[in-house]
This record gives structure tokens, sequence and C-alpha cells, in this order.
């Protein structure tokens, strides 16, 4: 079985929009290919033409392209325009874009008009397949996944509606008191599971099961982004609504990796009022960021599994050091380590360093490393060793 | 011990990664700037590369264009860390890169995938 015939599998019950240039990056073979694997296809000059086309889809076929592929360069990047009518009318538009790639300006700008697939010209054959199979198995899967949803929320309504006329309605479908069983009954994991707006169960799976880890990692969320309402909402009150996209973006992301999902939906939402700059909307969304990220961190703090570090928080358990000599001798390993940007190792040795009481002369600069070291700033947590060292020598 | 170079501007993403790589015993190195990319490469040869494709000033495709053009280093496997859905798919193996990882990661699928590389 050839790439087009495997395609034909996902493609034969899809439609295909596909807006041209005046000198088209398809040439006619590969148009007729694509009739043989679509259930229709239709074509399109320019972006006017392109629009016009993609509303007669819809009146011929009862429902809009299922891929709409495009150029990006049509009529002095008009396009860009047509792109986002077409997704202000229909936001799960699946489309593929054609351009000439090369630059991250290209990446951000395709990611804010929300493209779901990009092909750089020139087209190969085994790449435009390659990425069209890709798009014609999600839109299927898809597809198949929201007909599978609508069937079984189907059969539970029916279920629902025969239990309630028996009185006998089974706890897991009534829709409500939904408490899975405590499984494990381990400290740490019930702490977590109290955790505000986060997925327990999808995070803990993300870790590999590792509670400990899952845990450092809300504590380092709540510390590296502790800043980051007040810099969105003072780029939202001083015009700087270019700037918070990618700020959400990049927050956005970490809130994914540790399962916040309540968090993750605003940030999306936030990016997006931020890209059509919907001030309205936005204060309200940056609120509620500000609520969900302080409930969060909130709770993160109260669960607080083996504390704070002993320097923080001035405990017993540091060691009595009156020997500068040690400190140093952790520092110069602790250098080799940055150096070698060994970050596991690093972090192990500034562990060992926080147990430490540090003399006041050096307290500021061991503070500095220790920061730097957690968040892998390796040159700025050397160069800090280096001017320690320097103060040291001169001080001896 | 197997060594894994981490590039990556997301110190949350980091984390995660050594949280689940260091417990197989792999011996992590990690780049924040993708300035330092070459740097770290000349310093110590990783055997594999885990690389996010949006890195702050650059790109990550770029980068692993750059990374297996030159004779040293074009035999490391490459896994890009991706966080822009299916856009950069065709980009990416363009660019070289081994294999994909779409974020948010799972330890699971992560661990297979270096262990099909190394």
């Amino acid at each position: 079985m050839n790439i087009v015939e495997r395609i034909s599998i996902f493609s034969s019950g899809l439609t295909f929009l596909y807006i041209q240039k005046e000198f088209a990056s398809l040439d006619e073979e590969r148009l007729n290919e694509l009739k043989k694997i679509f259930k229709a296809v239709f074509v399109a000059e320019g972006c006017d033409e392109g629009w016009r086309e993609y509303h007669r889809v819809k009146m011929k076929t009862g429902s809009f392209p299922d891929i709409v592929m495009t150029d990006l360069e049509i009529d002095n990047s008009r396009s860009i325009r047509m792109i986002d009518k077409i997704y202000l009318e229909n936001a799960e538009q699946t489309f593929i874009a054609i351009c000439a790639f090369s630059e991250r300006s290209e990446i951000e700008r395709c990611i804010d008009l929300g493209m779901n697939y990009l092909m750089t010209k020139p087209l190969k054959r085994e790449q435009f397949y390659s990425v069209l199979g890709r798009c014609c198995k999600e839109i299927y899967h898809r597809k198949w996944e929201r007909r599978r949803r609508e069937e079984l929320e189907e059969e539970l309504s029916a279920l629902r509606r025969r239990c309630e006329e028996k009185e006998k309605l089974p706890q897991e479908y009534r829709g409500e008191n939904d408490i899975p069983e405590k499984e494990d009954s381990e400290e740490m994991k019930s702490s977590l599971e109290d955790i505000a707006g986060i997925d327990f169960e999808d995070g803990l799976q993300r870790m590999g099961g590792d509670s400990e880890l899952y845990l450092s990692l809300l504590q380092s969320f709540c510390e590296i982004y502790r800043d980051s309402v007040s810099k969105m909402k003072s780029l939202a009150e001083n015009g700087g609504l270019d700037e918070l996209g990618p700020v959400a973006h990049g927050v956005k992301g970490a809130a994914g990796n540790i399962s916040a999902k309540s968090i993750y939906d605003t940030l999306i939402a936030i990016e997006k009022s931020a890209k059509e700059k919907r001030m309205d909307s936005l204060e309200t969304l940056l609120d509620r960021y500000e609520e969900q990220f302080d409930n969060l961190c909130r709770s993160v703090r109260k669960v607080n599994i083996g504390g704070d570090s002993a320097q923080e928080a001035g405990e017993d358990e540091s060691v009595d050091m009156s020997s500068r000599e040690d400190i140093m001798a952790l520092l110069a390993e602790l250098y080799e380590m940055a150096r070698r940007r060994k970050a596991l190792e690093c972090r192990n040795i500034v562990d060992s360093l926080e147990k430490y009481i540090w003399p006041a002369k050096m307290a500021r600069e061991l503070q500095i490393i220790s920061r730097a070291i957690k968040r892998y700033r390796f040159k700025e947590a050397i160069s800090t060793m280096e001017a320690l060292n320097e103060k040291d020598i001169d001080n001896r | 011990m197997k060594k894994i170079l981490i590039i990556d501007s997301d110190e949350i993403s980091i984390t995660l990664l050594l949280g689940i790589l260091g417990k197989e015993g792999y011996d992590l190195s990690v780049v924040l700037d993708a300035d330092e990319v070459f740097e770290a490469l000349e310093e110590e040869i990783p055997d594999i590369i885990l690389m996010e494709i949006m890195l702050k000033e650059k790109s990550g495709i770029e980068i692993c264009k750059k990374i297996k053009s030159d004779t040293r280093f074009g035999a490391i496997p490459v896994v890009i860390l991706n966080s822009t859905g299916n856009l950069f798919f065709e980009a990416i193996w363009d660019a070289g890169a081994d294999a994909i990882i779409d974020k948010p990661i799972t330890s699971q699928y992560l661990l297979e995938t270096i262990a099909e590389l190394i």
C-alpha cells in the first residue's frame, strides 16, 4: 500500500479546499491525486475568491471544508486577514499553511494565526503526503471520537432515565459526588490531592507516579512565576499587549507540565484576548488568573512536606559551621559541576551548603548562587562564585 | 552512564525532565540559553540531545539544523520537545530531528523514546 492509499483510509470522507496564488504551488498532477483521495476537492484563486468558495463549500456539502490549504503569501499577505476571518466564523477550522519557513518570527506568526500544519516551499511529494496524512488522520480520529462521545452520552442519558424511573440510579451514573475511592493513603499523595486547581491523577501520571517530584514542580512553579500576575497586569495597563501574549504562552506551558488545568485554560484565554487586543475581557481574565494562582500556591504552601530550606527557616538541622574552609570546599566542587552544567549534582551540593550556617560576609553571595543553581543559571552562579573567591582571597 | 544534554528555556520543564531521567541514572547536563549550546557540545559530547522547539531567542529547529550539519555533532540523536502542536511537524523532520515528543511531557513516552535512540 503506497502513501496515497494509506491516506485514503482517513481522507475518503473529508473535503478539501485549496486556496492558491496566481501561480499555484500545486501542479495539475498533484491536484488530480488529491481529487482521488478526498470526498471532494475545491480550488479557489486569491483571497476574495477563497473566502467566497469557503462559504460555497458549506452550501454545497452542508459543512465547511475539513481542510483548508492556503499559501500565506497571497495578495500581499491579505491571506492572513482571510485566515482570521475564517477563524472568527469557524474556530475549529483545520488549516495547512504553505510558506517559506525560515526564522523564529515565521514560527511566531503561524502560532499567532493559530495554524495547525505548515508546509515549506518547494513542496516535496513525500513530505507533502506525510503532513497531509497526519492531518487527515487527526481529523478522522477527532470526528470518530466526537461521534463516539455523542453515542456514549446518549447511552448514558438513556441509562440515567431508566435508573431514575426505577429510583435505582447507581452512584457512578448520577453525575454527582463522584469521589473515587482512595487506594493510596500515603500522606503526601493525599495532601497533593487537596491542592486547588490541579488535575492530580493526570499530573502524577506525567511524573511517572513520583509525588515528591510533583510537589517540587508545584513549588518551583509558584516560585518562578510569582511575579507573572503583576508583570502581565502591568503590560496590559501600559499597552504592551504584544508582549503579554508570549508571557502568557510561557506560563501556560509550565502550567501544562504540572497539570494545573484551570490556570492553563485561563492563560489560553488571556493569550487570545491579548492577541485580539480585547481589554475588557483581559482585565477579568487577569483577575481570574491571579485568584487561581494564589489559590494554587496557598495550597502548595500548606502541603510543605520536607519544609523550607534550613537557611530560610533557621531550623536546628543546620550544622554549626565555624569553618569557612568547608563551605569553600563545597563551592569548589559546585564550581566544577556548574561549569559542566550538571544540574542534579549542583542541586545536591547546594542542598548540602544550605545545611550550614553561612558566615555573614558571604551570605549574600551564597544566596545568589543557591538561587541561580536552582534556576539552572549556571553562568550567573559561576560568576558569583568567582567574585566570592576573589573576595575571600582579599580578606585573607 | 549515558549522557543527555537538555536544552530548554522553561525551568519547570527542565525540573520535570531531571526528575524523570535522574531516577534512571542518566548523566544530565542542562543548557538554558540557545547561545550556549555549541559551547556545551564542545565541552562534552552527549549520547542524546533533548531540545525544546521554542527557545528564548532562537528556534530549536534552526539549532537542530546546525547540529545536524556539523560533522562533529551530526551523529548525535536529537529529540525535539514540541510545544507547537502539529504546526512544525515537517520543519522538525526537515531539520534532521530523530524524534518528536509533544509537551506536556509524559514520563513513559519520554523514557521509551530515549531508550530507542541510544
